[in-house]
């Protein structure tokens, strides 16, 4: 079992600047998993981990090997990818062996192997099929086997469930945490959805335009995210964003006004760097799920409920808010949002155009500023 | 495991340098046997365009466009190239025309039979020149063949000098020949232009009240433009390049009636031996050949 | 509609395309009849069925070595196809994954090929022949025909190249294929279709090829089929049936081999459209 240790690792295509100066260390068996909006070279980081893209600066160490510019088959990686990748003209028993084949290994060893692998992911009765005949969650559990197979350092997922429907999605996550702790081998794995991020990872790491944004387990990066980026980006329905701004400033506490929410003074939690001075715009953001009672009265005007039965989601537009703030486009500028959404414990039937009041407290809040940076924290629990 | 690291910036995937290798050596032989056999070739027709010399002689003698002039005065070339030129456009109304026909009927206007039908229709495309011209050939014989007889038989009177000995009709009679073994292919080609269309275009334009030959004429066409010119070009070039089916059937007879550019290139290279008189038509079968491949290269997607 | 009036058009288009199919059999129907008659019957009664059944023209057209002749484009044709196939497809797959601007040029090049008709530079090919001591041996009609069948068929299949998965080859990779290996054992595996069209097409054209032919092979038995039926034509002088039996013989098969594969063969020539 090995790390990967990344250095300043950087790739650019032309004048486009997709990975910019990486680090990253993974520890042995850890589950590492890498989220961020399509464009964040997330998959990119991944394909020059397994040689599959050149690197134009830095360097990659699997173990205590070091493999910048390795063979992608030497490296002690496997990879599965998004689309299965399985050779339609080989049987899933030649697929799984395949890479062993090209290795030169003999063929008991192969067949060892390939039923190893196999008995893992209980796949024995389909080896003989060609992959055509199979299902796609059998197809992706055949390309997790070929990876196991070869019984690589580390593992490499590139979105691998995005293609199964949802349901099958959610088993095969189950499974995929099942397998890591079974194998307790290294696994990097690439995703856009936060759901599989959320429950699989031991270690998130949320990138964006080619840089590390921040990275931690996943409940530290829920919790207390370094920016308003990762604040939206962790968690569904994402945080309402609102627009607020500065009315006073002490040493560790400023005063809010919000036109949703009036005056709020608010404790900071993050005081290095730039002072926050009074009439600066800021957001505060709110978790959909944190309109459980407070006091903090939040009116709005229903635009939309979806019943999800064990919940409720109400979609609306503040009162008190709107073009009010100067923005014809209604996102309160600074990435606010004119809508919020909130998430009810129960099945609630608010008519739609009705005014709405929910509750929120001011524990639950928020702060960024205006560069997007966490100064506040809601306080769990 | 062994592991193997290399210190090379080249852009590309690890292990560039040695794909690029493989890379050129995978193309090489395709190379090899395009520039022998194609493009030295067309160097040499060009460059031998401008000499006069004969099929044994090695060294020849330097003329300018003399070869030129000389085809330009030689009345068999305008002949040969009047031929072509008729083969050209008879094909592309006979062949293109019923092609698109064939196709149509067969694309939309019938249900049952349409398999075999387009298998006897395209059939003649499999068979050889050489054995349609023989077939032909006896079919029109003056003395064995069925045609005369048919003719006869419905009270008609057939050339006095056979079908294909006669000069007035020869001509036509080979582009006959042309359009009964290549309107199959035509009509396979656009069939396959018809049935990409999408059928809710013809939905649509039936809600709008466009049926039948209006459809055809409003919808199928407009649909089908880059088939068709793909179609006429195709023609086009194999009017000019044709020479198995008069070579068989009239040798470029009679009296060099239905000589065409290849039979008179052949016959001047390799009866004659004028070599230089040869390039110089042959740089003429060139350049139009080469100006239809850049056309249909324009209007097809392979560009 | 009108179900009526409907009838009357299906009738008319049947009508067309019946008359054509009908315009195409005859020739050939002609040529199968033809063939068993006897010589004086050619005369006497050319619109007639044959009196008898009688293969005695098929034994002195096979006498002439339409047999030989057979085997010749066989072996011409097959020898070719692989030819065309193995190296159109390497050139193919490079121009595909090569990155930069000149690959797009060779391939430019290469389609440009796809222009040069054979019958405009038939003396210098004959002389390089000539020249290489390959007259009167295969190699002089697979080389050529090879050539000319390069640039359509690296055509098609540059573009079912580029429409390849690239997971697959990069799984390929992953699992220790170089690139040429993973051309052998993951990309044509998976190019049947495309070998197919472009086998199909060939053969049709190299099967019928007949001036290079015609010019390279003098010795009889290396002669391929077209050339042989204008030797049978000279062999027989008057004996049509005997010319018809081997016109029969030699276009028979392949009339067959389309009738039972002619999807096939619809596809891959319709390609050319594309």
């Amino acid at each position: 079992m090995s790390g990967l240790d990344i250095t300043d690792l950087s790739k650019h295509y032309g004048s486009f600047h997709a990975v910019k100066s990486i680090s990253l260390g993974v520890l042995p068996g850890e589950f590492v998993v890498m989220v961020g909006p399509s464009g964040c070279g997330k998959s990119t980081l991944l394909r020059m981990i397994a040689g599959l893209e050149t690197v134009d600066g830095g360097m990659i160490r699997v173990g205590d090997m070091d493999v910048t510019h390795a063979e992608p088959s030497k490296r002690g990686v496997a990879m599965v990818f998004q689309n299965y990748a399985l050779y339609p003209h080989m049987t899933v028993d030649g697929n799984m062996g395949f890479g062993l084949r090209m290795a030169g290994a003999s063929r008991e060893v192969i067949a060892a192997a390939v039923s190893r692998a196999a008995g893992i992911l209980r796949i024995a009765d389909h080896l003989p099929k060609l992959p055509k005949g199979l299902s796609g969650g059998q197809k992706q559990r055949v390309a997790i086997g070929r990876a196991i197979t070869r019984a690589p350092k580390i593992f490499l997922f590139d979105e691998p469930l995005s293609n199964l429907d949802a349901e099958l999605r959610t088993r095969m996550r189950v499974e995929l945490g099942r397998l890591h702790q079974d194998l307790g081998a290294t696994m990097i794995y690439v995703t856009h959805d936060q759901v599989e991020a959320m429950t699989m990872a031991d270690r998130i790491v949320v990138l964006r335009d080619g840089e590390i944004e921040q990275m931690g387990p996943p409940l530290d990066l829920y919790n207390r995210p370094a920016n308003r980026f990762v604040a939206g980006f962790l968690g569904a329905p994402r945080m309402n964003i609102v627009a607020a701004r500065i009315v006073a400033a002490e040493d560790r506490v400023v005063t809010v006004e919000a036109a949703c929410l009036g005056r709020i003074p608010l404790e900071l939690d993050v005081t290095e760097g730039r002072a926050l001075l009074p009439g600066e715009p800021v957001t505060l953001g709110l978790r959909p799920e944190a309109f459980r009672g407070g006091d903090l009265p939040l009116r709005l005007i229903v635009q939309l409920v979806e019943s999800l039965g064990r919940e409720t989601l109400v979609h609306g537009h503040p009162i008190g808010v709107g073009t009010a703030l100067g923005d014809p486009e209604g996102n309160g500028g600074d990435g606010a949002e004119d809508a919020l959404v909130i998430q009810l414990p129960d099945q609630q039937r608010p008519r739609m155009g009705d005014a709405f009041e929910a509750r929120t407290d001011r524990r639950a809040l928020y702060l960024f500023d205006a560069d997007g940076r966490t100064r506040r924290f809601a306080r769990v629990g | 495991m062994m592991y193997e690291t290399s210190r090379n910036g080249v852009a590309g995937r690890p292990g560039h340098a040695r794909e690029h290798l493989t890379y050129l050596l995978m193309l090489a032989p395709a190379l090899l046997l395009l520039g022998v056999f194609v493009f030295v070739p067309v160097v040499l027709v060009i460059a031998g365009s401008f000499y006069e010399f004969s099929l044994t002689s090695e060294d020849g003698r330097f003329v300018g466009l003399g070869n030129y002039l000389r085809i330009a005065g030689d009345e068999i070339f305008w002949i040969a190239l009047r031929n072509n030129i008729i083969i050209v456009v008879g094909s592309v109304v006979l062949q293109v025309g019923m092609g698109t026909v064939l196709a149509a009927i067969l694309d939309r206007g019938i249900g049952v039979g349409r398999t075999l039908l387009r298998t006897i229709i395209f059939a003649p495309m499999v068979i050889s020149s050489v054995a349609v011209g023989l077939v032909w050939t006896i079919i029109l014989d003056p003395n064995v063949g069925p045609m005369n007889a048919a003719v006869t038989g419905l009270g008609l009177t057939p050339p006095r000098l056979g079908w294909l000995g006669d000069p007035t009709v020869s001509i036509w009679v080979i582009l006959g020949i042309a359009t009964w073994q290549y309107t199959g292919f035509l009509m396979v080609l656009i069939l396959a232009g018809l049935q990409s269309v999408p059928k809710e275009l013809y939905q649509a334009a039936a809600l709008d009240g466009a049926t039948g030959l209006r459809a055809f004429w409003h919808i199928t066409l407009p649909s089908i433009r880059n088939v068709l010119v793909v179609a006429v070009l195709i023609t086009t070039v194999g009017g000019f390049k044709i020479f198995d089916l008069v070579f068989v059937t009239t040798g470029g007879g009679p009296a060099n009636a239905t000589q065409v550019l290849g039979t008179y290139i052949y016959l001047q290279a390799f009866n004659i031996g004028d070599l230089g008189h040869a390039h110089a038509m042959s740089v003429v079968l060139l350049m139009i050949a080469v100006v239809l491949g850049w056309l249909q290269l324009r209007v097809s997607r392979t560009a | 509609m009108d179900t009526r009036r409907f009838g009357a058009t299906s009738l008319v288009l049947y009508g067309i395309a019946g008359l054509w199919s009908l315009i195409v059999l005859i020739p050939i129907v002609y040529m199968l009849m033809a063939s068993l008659k006897r010589r004086n019957e050619m005369f006497l009664a050319p619109l007639d069925l044959p009196s008898e059944f009688n293969l005695s023209s098929f034994e002195r057209a096979w006498g002439v070595g339409v047999g030989t002749f057979m085997v010749n484009s066989l072996l011409v044709t097959f020898l070719t196809v692989v030819v065309i196939v193995a190296v159109s497809g390497m050139a193919a797959y490079s121009l595909s994954r090569m990155q930069g601007g000149w690959p797009r040029f060779i391939y430019l090049l290469i389609v440009a090929g796809f222009a040069i008709p054979l019958q405009a530079v038939l003396v210098p090919v004959f002389q390089i022949m000539s020249g290489a001591g390959l007259l009167n041996s295969r190699l002089a009609l697979v080389l050529p025909y090879a050539a000319y069948g390069i640039p359509f068929t690296v055509i098609l299949f540059y573009a079912f190249f580029l429409d390849f998965p690239k997971e697959l080859e990069e799984a390929a990779t992953l699992d220790g294929c170089s690139r040429f290996q993973t051309f052998i054992r993951i990309i044509l595996p998976l190019s049947g279709p495309a070998i197919a069209s472009a086998a199909i097409f060939q053969a049709v054209f190299i099967w019928n090829e007949f001036i290079l032919a015609l010019l390279t092979l003098t010795r009889p038995n290396l002669k391929t089929l077209p050339v042989g039926l204008m030797e049978l034509r000279g062999e027989f002088s008057s004996d049509w049936p005997a010319v018809l039996a081997g016109l029969t013989l030699a276009t028979l098969p392949l009339l067959l081999i389309f009738v039972l594969a002619q999807k096939y063969f619809v596809r891959s020539l319709a390609g050319l459209g594309k």
